[in-house]
């Protein structure tokens, strides 16, 4: 763990995107770059242009994104990308057997999250009904074509910005090694100094420090993203089945998967289940997670579990 | 037979004279007494021969450049390719050792093995991220 302590902080990058913090971080230390060099600053800028260029495909707040012109008109002949997202999300609504569910979109905006959050309203009247999902989406990958079924829209937020960190750290990744956060959905590449990347995460209250040394990870909670509706606190994480802002035991769920976005939609799908039916999936499927309770108790799956807690209490303060 | 002999003259002066007038007609008309740079030309097709011309220059101009920017263009690719192949070894190279030196484990078997690393492990380093409700 040495040369990481000695070796130069990787260059980073920080700017607001998808309604969240974006990092760069990128270990220059192969190629012997300054982080101001201009190959840098042009990887990032490129980066960031990326992120932009996504956003603007499946943002469901942007009228002119190409997910609110599809969830318009019902139907449309869509980009690669957004193709590529919307394959995928359903995907891991078959994976997650529902729980994580791209057509929560109608059950989000009946709780109130219409528009970006910084925009909601303090407090706004009653929510409205509960939207359950399971919608029908056909989709034909020859043609690129999408029909939505009737009164179905897609909310890919669940899944693009795990998307986008997975997109970007492979073309960061071609300048060296480097991790992608889009607020805290993280993406890696390669190794920081030959060493695992450090990212910290919240056990209940206490910080605990993880090496990635591949993939992604992700957090999904209820604890962020709430907002009122007639005195009464909502959040953002949807349970399909209701169509409600999710009634869970647990506050928090950490996910670790071979990519961001695969860690994403299973962080939401396990936060859904609940503490035993997450602590059981996550140990059936190998999911390497870490659960935390509302009571704040602490349930760590898959590789975490068995890594044990060798440098428990050897934090930096 | 004299009427016949008369008859057979006159068939073959016909001839005679009819080739002879179709010679001096293609005579004539390959002499060309009536050449094009003696009329005026029209305004509007001196225009769209001047047009042709200027897009003809035009093209070529513009197919060199294309042939540069192209031969400018795979010399980059080339050099971009080697140098994502070797940021991609150097990556590999540094993930196996990372993985070979972290995730060594003795069995009880008193051989030990190699296993894949786990793609994450409890760390005692500084975080330089962290992953919150996103």
């Amino acid at each position: 763990m040495s040369t990481a302590t000695h070796a130069p902080a990787p260059a980073r990058r920080g700017f607001r995107a998808m309604g969240t913090d974006v990092l760069l971080l990128l270990d220059t230390s192969r190629t012997g770059d300054a982080p101001d060099a201009p190959a840098v600053q042009q990887a990032f800028d490129a980066a960031r242009a990326e992120v932009n260029r996504i956003e603007h495909i499946a943002s469901r707040f942007d009228p002119q994104s190409e997910l609110a012109r599809l969830n318009a008109a019902g139907e449309a002949e869509v980009s690669a990308d957004l193709l590529r997202l919307i394959t995928l999300a359903l995907a891991m609504r078959d994976a997650t057997d529902g729980r994580f569910d791209p057509t929560v979109h109608e059950a989000v905006v009946a709780a109130g999250y219409d528009r970006p959050l910084d925009q909601l309203p303090a407090d706004a009247g009653a929510p409205g009904p509960a939207m359950p999902a399971g919608g029908h989406v056909h989709v034909d990958t020859r043609t690129g074509r999408v029909a939505l079924g009737t009164g179905t829209c897609l909310d890919l937020g669940g899944i693009t910005k795990g998307w986008t960190a997975d997109r970007v750290a492979d073309e960061l990744g071609v300048h060296g090694p480097c991790l992608v956060s889009m607020g805290g959905d993280i993406a890696v590449r390669g190794a920081l100094h030959g060493e695992p990347w450090p990212v910290e995460v919240m056990h209940g209250d206490e910080p605990r420090v993880i090496g990635l040394r591949r993939g992604g990870m992700a957090t999904s909670g209820t604890d962020r993203r709430r907002w009122l509706r007639a005195g009464a606190e909502m959040h953002h994480v949807i349970d399909p089945v209701t169509g409600r802002p999710s009634a869970t035991d647990l506050l928090r769920v950490t996910t670790v998967a071979d990519d961001a976005a695969t860690a994403e939609a299973w962080s939401t799908a396990l936060l859904l289940a609940g503490r035993e039916g997450a602590a059981h999936e996550a140990e059936a499927r190998g999911i390497t997670a870490i659960l935390v309770a509302t009571d704040g108790d602490v349930t760590v799956t898959g590789g975490l579990a068995s890594a044990g807690d060798d440098v428990h209490g050897e934090q930096p303060a | 037979m004299t009427t016949d002999r008369s008859r057979r003259r006159v068939r073959w002066t016909a001839i005679g004279g009819t080739a002879l007038v179709g010679v001096g007609a293609a005579v004539a008309i390959g002499a060309n007494p009536y050449p094009h740079s003696d009329r005026p030309k029209d305004a509007a097709v001196q225009a769209l021969e001047t047009r042709e011309s200027a897009l003809a220059t035009e093209a070529r101009r513009v197919n060199a450049l294309n042939a540069e920017r192209w031969a400018s263009y795979r010399v980059k690719l080339a050099e971009r390719t080697r140098q994502i192949a070797t940021v991609k070894a150097a990556n590999a190279q540094a993930l196996a050792a990372s993985a070979a030196t972290s995730s060594y484990s003795g069995g009880s078997s008193g051989g030990g093995s190699y296993s894949s690393a786990p793609a994450a492990t409890y760390v005692p380093s500084a975080p330089v991220a962290s992953s919150g409700s996103s």
